[in-house]
């Protein structure tokens, strides 16, 4: 009898084991070192009146990353994915984005076509960082479906399409960084899927 | 279905038992007792091999104990209280009973595997019904079954993960319910 209950037992568990999972992968985080070409500035005048401001066209550089490859690895064990950004910072540790009041955010992958992630307008002058998270765009299912389908182009534009207006310093510092500003562009995406298994 | 036999087989034991030690049943019993105390042995999943210290206060009818646990991976801990109300039934050799279980296990890896594979930790809870084979008040065995939440931490994902293009990799979480999962063993208590 206690046999027979027990072999019951050990077969129950066999037929109806099952898993019921949410798996968090906290962040994935890339950085990529950019060099954005300065477009021509006008030449600082010799006598600078007081208050005199100096309009800076925007600029733009593109830089790639891949989290296909960790995102893949979850999707193929569950097709619930949700993907969100946890950092998406310019690194401004020198001060020489200081003067920036607006950057933009566009992502395009190989085989999708260029759409807004992020438009950052400054309210106060950023810190160590120029934080974007707050000014994400895309939809968390835009991101799976381009960050999960191959590398991803991020088009970073630093400057309102207008132009920037920066004082004599700031027009001065930017002459002394000889066409390149540098910095780095940090990204991290979280992602958590939900994986119903029978065992 | 096949729980349908199993808990119909269980009761019919249940009542045979019962009728068989009906005059012990009848004449009313005092349930309190001194502390027994003593230990038990187990094997299951998610605990493992589980060596506890057993504790019975006043009454057969709640049992707690607190073991030791050692799997492939890591020692750990487990605390349960059982809830055992047929253990007022003194003579009864057969019963059903509820026990829940938290434990853990540490973060570890699986021997010979440090560089290979991710090391694995886990909180649970198991939530148990219980069949006991002998008197609650010494020896018995038993067997528990039911669904175990879990919370998963790993680590070292990055250095077992190759990571492309300089990417930097956190280490992933899970939480989970796993139905069932379940244990055997037994349990001796004194005097």
């Amino acid at each position: 009898m206690i046999k027979s209950i027990f072999s019951f037992s050990v077969l129950g568990f066999l037929v109806l084991s099952c898993a019921t999972a949410t798996v968090t992968e906290p962040d994935a985080c890339d950085s990529q070192a950019m060099s954005f070409p300065l477009p021509s500035l006008l030449a600082l005048p010799s006598q600078v009146q007081s208050g005199q401001t100096f309009t800076v066209p925007p600029f733009s550089k593109a830089t790639s990353f891949d989290f296909s490859e960790t995102l893949n690895k979850i999707s193929d064990i569950s097709s619930d994915i949700t993907v969100g950004l946890n950092q998406l910072t310019l690194d401004n540790s020198s001060g020489e984005l200081s003067w920036v009041d607006s950057v933009s955010v566009s992502m395009e992958s190989n085989t999708l076509p260029s759409i807004p992630l992020a438009n950052w307008q400054a309210s106060s002058m950023p810190g160590a960082q120029v934080n974007l998270l707050s000014s994400v765009q895309a939809t968390p299912a835009q991101m799976l479906s381009y960050f999960e389908s191959g590398p991803v182009t991020l088009t970073i534009t630093l400057g309102s399409s207008s132009g920037t207006e920066v004082n004599a310093s700031t027009l001065e510092l930017l002459q002394s960084l000889k066409g390149q500003l540098s910095t780095n562009l940090s990204v991290c995406v979280t992602d958590s899927a939900t994986v119903s298994k029978s065992l | 279905m096949r729980y349908g036999l199993l808990t119909a087989a269980t009761l019919a034991l249940v009542c045979v038992s019962a009728s068989a030690f009906a005059d012990e049943v009848a004449v009313p019993v005092s349930v309190l007792h001194p502390f027994r105390y003593g230990f038990g042995v187990d094997l299951g999943v998610p605990s493992g091999i589980a060596v506890g210290f057993v504790l019975h206060p006043k009454t057969d009818a709640i049992s707690l104990e607190a073991s030791f646990t050692e799997n492939v991976i890591s020692p750990g801990g487990r605390l349960s209280i059982q809830l055992d109300p047929l253990a007022l039934l003194p003579k009864l050799p057969v019963a059903i009973y509820a026990d829940v279980q938290a434990g853990f296990t540490g973060r570890g890896t699986i021997p010979g595997h440090s560089a290979d594979l991710p090391s694995l930790g886990y909180d649970y809870v198991n939530l148990y019904g219980g069949l006991r084979l002998g008197k609650a008040k010494n020896f018995h065995w038993f067997f528990e079954a039911g669904p175990t939440y879990m919370s998963v931490t790993t680590g070292n994902f990055q250095t077992v993960v190759p990571s492309s293009k300089g990417l930097t990799i956190g280490n992933p979480t899970a939480t989970a319910w796993v139905v069932p999962t379940f244990e055997t063993g037994f349990q001796v208590v004194f005097p």
